[in-house]
């Protein structure tokens, strides 16, 4: 019998992923704005490894299958499963649309008032906040809402 | 029954959205690459002709494509019955697809374009290429919902 994780250990795998990409980006802002240039090394390595560990997370939780989430096809998804599924997209729209845009409109902010843009590294972080969420929040909103299996 | 305001208030026929939903996806690559490949020098004046004159085409094709499928994208959940809450769901599952897609190709690029010395956007490019893509997203769900909407009669309208 297969046995899925429970919805404990689900959510800490999307706070794993979701939190290591946040912190990459506001360890990004930081170096871009307050820290001084001596600790740019250390925080560019904690970036690359918050990028690291973001990114691992995001291949477990693509993998739908095994984490006994509502993804699929229309064809292998039952009614309420079709309803779930449905809903976390929409939601993930809204929330991928919302943050796109707020993350351009700060982006746009900063550069008519410094002129300048961030070095690559932080550049990385926050491209990285905006793939990961249009290609796992879906799966992310569904681990996260999935409830437990009765008598789990 | 439907309450008046939630019916679609301009008539297209679906033919006509289609094209719509083309010129709005041809327009975009258009005005991207010109702006991209406009010097430096004379960035801000072309840029800012070239970019108010795309806002103002894409937002008259938008709205009036928004304004022919109805409720169906800015609908609140109890104004939908249950056809136009399938079709909402199945708009916003194709159009987050699809932006899934674009996002992979591109990273997928920008990684290889780094390692193998392609070209990748620089300074005001790479705003360029993000306020492309916020409107392209923008208006992804009602061009999918025109796009793939039923024709419908005009009487019912």
């Amino acid at each position: 019998m297969i046995t899925f994780p429970l919805q404990r250990k689900r959510r800490q795998l999307v706070g794993l992923c979701f939190g290591s990409a946040i912190m990459t980006v506001v360890l990004g802002l930081l170096k871009l704005l307050v820290l001084p240039a001596a600790l740019d090394l250390t925080l560019s390595l904690l970036i690359v490894l918050g990028l690291v560990v973001s990114f691992l997370a995001m291949l477990q939780l693509l993998q739908g299958h095994k984490l006994g989430i509502s993804d699929g096809p229309d064809a292998e998804l039952d009614e309420r499963q079709l309803q779930v599924r449905n809903l976390a997209y929409l939601n993930a729209y809204r929330i991928l649309a919302a943050l796109v845009v707020l993350l351009l409109a700060g982006a746009s902010v900063f550069w008519v008032y410094v002129r300048q843009l961030p070095d690559s590294i932080a550049l990385t972080s926050f491209f990285w906040l905006i793939i990961l969420t249009a290609v796992a929040l879906p799966n992310a909103l569904l681990a996260w809402l999935e409830p437990d299996p009765v008598g789990a | 029954m439907m309450k008046a305001q939630d019916l679609p208030k301009v008539y297209l026929s679906k033919n006509l959205r289609c094209a719509l939903v083309g010129l709005q996806y041809i327009l975009l690559p258009i005005s991207t690459t010109l702006m991209l490949s406009t010097p430096a020098k004379s960035w801000d004046w072309i840029m800012l002709v070239v970019f108010v004159v795309v806002m103002a085409a894409s937002m008259f094709v938008h709205t009036t494509l928004a304004l022919s499928i109805g409720n169906i994208c800015q609908g609140r959940l109890d104004r939908l019955d249950e056809r136009e809450r399938t079709m909402r769901d199945a708009t916003f599952v194709t159009a987050f697809e699809i932006v899934k897609a674009v996002l992979s190709v591109a990273w997928i690029y920008g990684v290889l374009a780094f390692f193998l010395g392609w070209w990748l956007p620089q300074g005001q490019q790479i705003w360029i290429l993000l306020w492309m893509f916020a409107m392209m997203a923008y208006g992804l769900p009602t061009s999918v919902a025109a796009f793939t909407m039923p024709e419908t009669p005009r009487d019912s309208i």
